[in-house]
């Protein structure tokens, strides 16, 4: 019986309940025929035939005649009730109450414009609060990021921006801490639009009650803003086009003043751009400027008014190009080495740390250099994957990354050390990769051969791959780019994507006069089953008295 | 505990009753048995004739000579004083139990104690004793069984006595204690009614035969009221399967049994049987036999009535109370 189990405790008291009633019914309609009488006259009745004491006759309608019936029946209910319905609670409903958070965005976007944004913010908060007193309730001003607002440091804002999803946690958290009130409208006043989506959600144990939806007040003014949004990396091309670090920049409104876009290196040295830049515009704009070396770039973009939060980039390029490429014998003059002189310098040197060898794989050879190695020759059969074809524009995007989690094979065997990554739909094409301090790549030689011609349309997918394999072996996957928003020191900011402002202040702002005292239908719930437990008690005590009274009346019928 | 139900007489309807019955009978009835007659006291009645025989040392000399003849001298007449004793003996066996205690049934034995309740009454205002007696308890010991009262003592006394046969325990079938201690020092001038209903068997009758014999002794009364419940029980007993419960479950009679007419036939022949003996007994002399047939066991509400009119006929028939003589 170790195995028994039930599916739940509500099936068990279903179960015991029945059999319960079934137990009643059964008794009330099982009545004997022997009359249970106390005469005196009984001594002296003759020996008389005896009879069947067990004979009994069945009264069917008696249990629905019997009111000791249905008050034990009412009691069993009740109580089989109170066990199934142990978690169903009554609103009580009470009086109309009005408690309002009042949350103030202290984000750097709010120092902009004249008065501040953030000075407006408080002169609202102000007359909501007074709104709310008038009606009686009661009220708090948070700052947000969530902080008490004291006085005396109400003009002090945030370091960083703030995300609608950070937001909305923070107000959440503000509702569940502070307990001094019944908290029914959360008021945020901000100068950054309305989240879509924004709710918060109830209170931990408000079971029941409705997401709060916060009244959203828009203050401040447009104001005219160039931010930077960010940069992007170009590498050198094959057909001998330099690097290129490019600045995405968005405009507002009409600058206060000329503003002026500098690039320092890493070394200090201001970077001219490629071609000159226009600032006096408005709308998006990309500023592109030509690098030699990975370093620190730092890209300050200043102007007067607007909001100077998002006016620094610091950039950093891992890599801006790879090592150079030593050809094994067997590769000189044919093609290949041609195309391997697009992609990095050749250097002599077979025994060289620093570059990248391209070599012809031998069967059986032990690859322990840095390089790419090209199987010439008939090959196993490679595993196809089907996840790319060897026309499809997604092998140009080939991830090496995600290569490396599969396993197809192209050799019968690889080296030790060496793991099968990826295979073309037809098994033309396939990678074997060797990861660490001298990474390494095993493929197919061209189609045709080492002395196929490379520039035949054909080949493209095995040229996409070799590339590939050489940003592998040489680059070692290196961060080619990370851009951080700074400020003033040097010190990186989070958030400021949000803090840029370029096109607000929509302004369309619930009225005041909207708060108004809210009747909590489900504010406070009280289990329903004492209720239940109670009417039982009281059905059983009923039918204890009825059924005292009644016994001798029984015992005598 | 069980408590006696309230008697169905009131103080106002008992003295209606022992009106009557005093009206009923003539002072030198053979049957009034208690009365005040002629006697040698120190209560003075009248004066009357002297007379051939008086004792001349009644002779009132001075009445004589304002009031008689020259040869007629008047004597003075005294109230003879006799204690008179009425004694309820009550019969406490099972089966005078039987329904005590349960709801829409009246017990015989409640029955009785009403009747014991209603004499006490009227003996207090006939400024008589009254003693009270079961047959069965008390059966350790033969003094405690009798209880005396008298004048307003009876109320008191009659709670104590009627709690005490309520809550007894039945006696067995063999039971009871011959009471000749007790009825041997009861007064000359005394009469003993014996409340039962004639079910007592064995060892028990002859308990009851010994008791009656007692008082009926030294020409001293004795009233035999019967309690008979056999026609009611009958009509509740026609075809139905019984238990024979505590009273009918003897050694081999164990179960339930069908009444049918047969067996009832047989039942009542047990019964007249049963009967008979008792009125053989009864019937010898100096013992009332006043029968009291219960109709109403099963409906308290009727059993109220049916205890008022039956009452008055047993205090008619009994012959207990007549007028001052």
């Amino acid at each position: 019986m170790t195995g028994l189990s039930f599916l739940g405790g509500s099936y068990l008291a279903l179960a015991v309940v029945g059999l319960i009633i079934v137990a009643l019914l059964v008794r009330y309609m099982r009545r004997s025929t022997v009359r249970q009488v106390d005469l005196s006259s009984l001594r002296f009745l003759p020996e008389l035939s005896p009879a069947t004491k067990k004979r009994t006759r069945w009264q069917f309608a008696a249990p629905l005649a019997s009111p000791l019936f249905w008050l034990r029946l009412l009691a069993l209910l009740c109580l089989f009730s109170a066990l199934l319905l142990d978690g169903v609670t009554l609103a009580k409903r009470e009086a109309p109450t009005l408690g309002v958070l009042i949350a103030v965005d202290q984000t750097p976007s709010m120092a902009a414009g004249a008065p501040s944004r953030a000075q407006q913010a408080r002169a609202l908060a102000g007359d909501i609060a007074n709104h709310v007193v008038a009606l009686g309730g009661c009220w708090r001003q948070v700052a947000l990021p969530f902080t008490p607002i004291a006085e005396g440091a109400r003009d002090q804002l945030a370091r960083d921006g703030l995300s609608p999803i950070e937001m909305e946690t923070l107000l959440t958290a503000s509702l569940e801490q502070d307990s001094s009130c019944l908290w029914t409208h959360v008021a945020v006043v901000s100068d950054l639009p309305r989240p879509p989506l924004l709710a918060l959600a109830p209170k931990a144990g408000g079971k029941g009650q409705a997401p709060m939806m916060p009244l959203w007040f828009e203050v401040g003014g447009t104001v005219a803003n160039r931010a930077l949004l960010g940069a992007g990396f170009k590498a050198a091309g094959l057909q001998g086009d330099d690097a290129r670090l490019t600045l995405s920049l968005a405009a507002y409104g009409a600058p206060q003043d000329d503003a002026d876009l500098v690039v320092t290196g890493p070394d200090g040295e201001t970077i001219a751009p490629a071609e000159p830049v226009d600032l006096s515009g408005d709308g998006p704009l990309v500023a592109s400027y030509p690098v030699s070396r990975p370093g620190v770039y730092h890209a300050v973009l200043s102007e007067a008014g607007g909001i100077e939060i998002d006016n620094r980039l610091d950039i950093t390029l891992g890599a801006i190009a790879g090592l150079p490429i030593a050809l094994g014998a067997s590769l000189s003059g044919r093609p290949i080495a041609a195309f391997a002189g697009r992609i990095a310098p050749l250097v002599e040197g077979a025994d060289r740390d620093d570059v990248v060898h391209l070599d012809v794989y031998r069967g059986g050879q032990d690859v322990t250099r840095r390089g790419i190695y090209l199987v010439d020759g008939p090959q196993g059969d490679a595993t196809p994957l089907g996840y790319f074809d060897s026309t499809s524009p997604l092998l140009e995007a080939l991830d090496l990354d995600l290569l490396e989690a599969l396993h197809p094979h192209g050799l019968d065997r690889l080296p030790q050390g060496f793991e099968a990554v990826a295979s073309g739909a037809d098994g033309s094409i396939w990678l074997a990769t060797r990861g660490g301090p001298d990474p390494a790549v095993i493929m197919p030689a061209p189609t045709g051969g080492l002395g196929a011609d490379l520039s035949d349309p054909a080949q493209l997918t095995w040229l996409v791959a070799f590339i590939n394999a050489y940003r592998l072996v040489s680059n070692d996957r290196q961060q080619l780019l990370a851009v951080t928003h700074v400020n003033e020191a040097g010190e990186p900011l989070r958030d400021v994507a949000f803090e840029s402002n370029l096109a607000k202040v929509a302004g369309h702002n619930p009225s005041i006069v909207d708060i108004q005292p809210v009747v909590h239908a489900g504010g406070t719930e009280e289990p329903f089953w004492p209720w239940l437990l109670l009417l039982a008690v009281m059905a059983l005590c009923v039918e204890r008295f009825l059924a005292l009274r009644r016994g001798g009346e029984r015992r005598a019928a | 505990m069980i408590r006696l139900r309230p008697n169905p007489f009131d103080p106002a309807t008992l003295e209606d009753i022992r009106l009557q019955a005093q009206k009923s009978f003539v002072t030198a009835g053979t049957g009034a048995l208690l009365r005040r007659k002629l006697g040698q006291s120190l209560d003075y009645r009248e004066h009357r004739a002297y007379a051939f025989g008086d004792d001349v040392r009644h002779i009132d000399w001075r009445a004589s000579l304002r009031h008689g003849g020259k040869e007629d001298y008047l004597v003075r007449s005294f109230e003879a004083e006799e204690r008179f004793l009425l004694l309820v003996v009550i019969d406490d066996s099972a089966t005078m139990r039987a329904g005590l205690g349960e709801a829409g049934r009246v017990s015989k034995l409640e029955i009785a104690l009403w009747i014991c309740e209603a004499l006490g009454h009227i003996a207090t205002r006939q400024a008589l004793d009254i003693a009270l007696a079961c047959l069965d308890h008390g059966r350790e010991g033969a003094d405690d069984r009798i209880v005396f009262a008298h004048g307003r003592q009876i109320e008191e006394q009659f709670a104590r006595f009627s709690e005490m046969v309520l809550n007894a325990f039945p006696v067995e079938e063999d039971g009871g204690a011959p009471m000749a201690g007790a009825l041997g020092r009861l007064p000359q001038s005394s009469v003993t009614v014996f409340l039962t209903d004639f079910y007592r068997t064995g060892d028990a009758k002859v308990v009851f035969e010994e008791a009656v014999s007692l008082a009926r002794r030294g020409y001293r009364q004795a009233v035999v009221c019967e309690l008979d419940s056999w026609p009611t029980e009958r009509a509740i007993l026609a075809e139905t399967v019984v238990s024979l419960g505590r009273i009918g479950k003897t050694k081999g009679r164990d179960g339930s049994f069908l009444a049918t007419s047969h067996e009832l036939a047989l039942a009542d022949d047990a019964i007249a049987a049963q009967r008979s003996g008792y009125l053989d007994m009864i019937h010898q002399g100096g013992v009332i036999h006043c029968p009291w047939a219960l109709s109403a066991l099963f409906d308290p509400a009727a059993g109220d009535e049916a205890f008022r009119s039956g009452f008055r006929e047993f205090l008619l028939r009994s012959e207990l109370f007549g007028r001052t003589g």
